[in-house]
């Protein structure tokens, strides 16, 4: 488990993106436990609004969310000069590479698979926060 | 299909049935009647997969109270009592359920997956929740809240319970979980027998049918049932004749036995059957080969002078493996299970099991020993092992009951001896050859004598 570095005055923000109430409190404890301030949304433009907003750190997304997917969600904001600087997780039961590099190409920096695990997830936000290379499959 | 990730049921020949264990990440189920030893497997899973990061989480609820479950445990070798509270995390949640209702199980395993997030989760049982719900429709909404946890979070369940086969079909979690496995108590007359069937593993195959098993002090020792193998051309018995190692034996079918085949000697008692088949046996020594004597019938102290009568050494010396196993305590399971952990080890060229009715007293279904006797003997065949099989009774073989196992013998057998002890008007004793497959068959009934270094055929 990385938690936040001690030298950042606040807490990076984690905006979650998940229709399933069970990944959005468990995903959200093991953050909120980390560090991370946590704020949710419930679908795609919930999210394109929260982002414009609060300006997260991190999105964590799921492909599969109501009204904007995903991978939608992440094209848009990639393309905003306003949030281009959001770090994108992409979060998916969808297993194989294909999504993951559907995930990339959508200017996703990461991907993460489910169901939720607490190492692997506190892994792959610390590593989106810390590092500023895009492109790790986790 | 493709390859799954699994986790370990803590028993080898457990997890061989399941194609490598159960699939991660999912929700399984453990039915059985009440004995039938679902505790101890769920144990045996608990303590194998609990480390130091893999946490482990037991829910009791009002079946048994968690000191029991605990206490039971610490009879088995699995049983680590420095896992407790570090890796495994026992906790009663019957004093809960039967307050709040089973509407409280979620939010109370939601509390302890954030505490421990544990990569096993084990609810013993989960069938009593039937008992506490209000409704069938109570009963679908926890059970869906639950299913959706469960999937949320990264970990693999188990959930016990005493279901028949009647609740097998209308208890709404059997169309959820991933994958069933039933634990099966039948009782026998002197014994009981006890069996593991799987009947459903979601997105892998699996060993079918029902495989042996009893709790050992490790816990189950599972015996899967044995399945014919795949038979390739290669593999059809041998172009090699090797000696039978009785005197006069191989001239009546044409130089000896085909390699990997499979030769029945079958006769009333004292007429030399064992004898034969520990010539057979010893012969394979003397060119080189293992020999594995497999022995349900003899007393072994007698088996140990015929063998120093024939090889002129003591037992020890002799250079046979041997195998001896009483019948009437071991379920047919376990007996083909170790016999071919010792064909492996050791890489046996030759086997003898005397008697194959002695074996039929081991198995109380007759269609699984018939089952068995193919499979072995198919198995054998790929192997390249060639196999003698004693058999006291002549009727078997005549037609009079081809219907019964070991009347079907005949057909897997390659070669059939019967054995006879005439008086016309001295005693005498008589071979004849009944069935030879591949090779030149003397029908003539031939007398024969048995002496202190074995038999020999005129």
């Amino acid at each position: 488990m990385s938690d936040l570095d001690e030298s950042q005055t606040s807490p990076a923000v984690v905006l979650i993106v998940d229709s399933d109430p069970h990944v959005r409190e468990l995903a959200g404890h093991f953050l909120t436990q980390a560090g991370y301030k946590v704020e949710y949304a419930l679908d795609g433009y919930d999210a394109l609004d929260k982002v414009r907003k609060v300006t997260p750190t991190v999105l964590l997304v799921d492909i599969v969310i109501p009204r904007l997917d995903g991978l939608a969600l992440c094209r848009l904001i990639k393309s905003d000069p306003l949030t281009q600087n959001v770090k994108v997780v992409v979060f998916s039961e969808i297993a194989g590479l294909d999504k993951a590099k559907n995930a990339q190409n959508a200017c996703a920096d990461s991907f993460l698979s489910k169901p939720v695990e607490k190492t692997r997830l506190l892994g792959a936000i610390a590593h989106v926060v810390d590092h500023p290379v895009r492109s790790t499959l986790l | 299909m493709s390859d799954i990730d699994r986790i370990s049921s803590g028993n080898a020949q457990a997890d061989n049935i399941l194609k490598g264990g159960f699939p991660a990440n999912s929700i399984n189920l453990i039915m059985g009647q009440p004995g039938s030893g679902k505790t101890v497997f769920a144990q045996q899973i608990a303590f194998h997969n609990a480390e130091e990061n893999h946490h482990v989480l037991y829910l009791t609820t009002l079946a048994e109270p968690v000191s029991k479950v605990v206490r039971h445990a610490q009879r088995f070798s699995f049983f680590e009592a420095d896992k407790i509270g570090t890796a495994i995390h026992y906790q009663d949640i019957g004093t809960s359920l039967a307050k709040d209702g089973i509407s409280i199980l979620v939010p109370l395993l939601k509390d302890a997956i954030k505490t421990n997030a544990p990569k096993v989760i084990i609810v013993d049982s989960f069938k009593v929740l039937h008992d506490l719900a209000e409704s069938a429709a109570d009963m679908r909404r926890m059970l869906f809240e639950l299913t959706g946890l469960l999937t949320a979070y990264e970990t693999t369940s188990f959930l016990l319970g005493d279901y028949s086969d009647k609740d097998a079909k209308i208890a709404p979690e059997f169309a959820v979980v991933d994958s069933i496995v039933q634990l099966l108590r039948s009782e026998q007359s002197t014994r009981d027998e006890r069996f593991l069937r799987v009947l459903k593993l979601r997105d892998s195959s699996y060993i079918e049918g029902l495989h042996g098993f009893r709790i050992a002090s490790k816990g189950l020792d599972v015996y899967p049932r044995l399945v014919t193998p795949e038979v390739t051309e290669s593999c059809i018995v041998g172009e090699e004749l090797i000696p039978s190692g009785v005197d006069g034996l191989d001239k009546i079918i044409g130089g000896g036995l085909w390699k990997g085949s499979m030769t029945l000697i079958s006769g009333g008692t004292g007429t030399g059957k064992t004898t034969i088949a520990l010539q057979f046996a010893l012969e394979g020594i003397v060119h080189g080969d293992r020999s594995l004597y497999v022995n349900l019938q003899e007393n072994p102290a007698q088996l140990a002078r015929s063998v120093s009568n024939l090889t002129g050494r003591e037992m020890k010396d002799s250079g046979l493996d041997m195998l001896y196993i009483s019948p009437v305590e071991v379920q047919i399971d376990s007996i083909i299970v170790t016999l071919f952990a010792m064909i492996q080890e050791k890489n046996i060229k030759r086997v003898v099991i005397d008697s194959i009715g002695d074996l039929a007293m081991a198995a109380s279904d007759p269609q699984r020993l018939h089952d068995y006797l193919n499979a072995l003997v198919q198995h054998f065949a790929v192997k390249g092992i060639t196999a003698m099989f004693t058999l006291e009774t002549g009727d078997a073989i005549t037609g009079a009951s081809s219907d019964s196992p070991l009347g079907r013998i005949s057909y897997m057998s390659d070669n059939i001896f019967l054995l006879d002890l005439t008086q016309r008007p001295e005693p005498l004793r008589e071979i004849r050859c009944v069935k030879t497959r591949g090779s030149e068959q003397d029908l003539r009934v031939h007398e024969f004598t048995v002496a202190k270094d074995g038999i020999h055929i005129s």
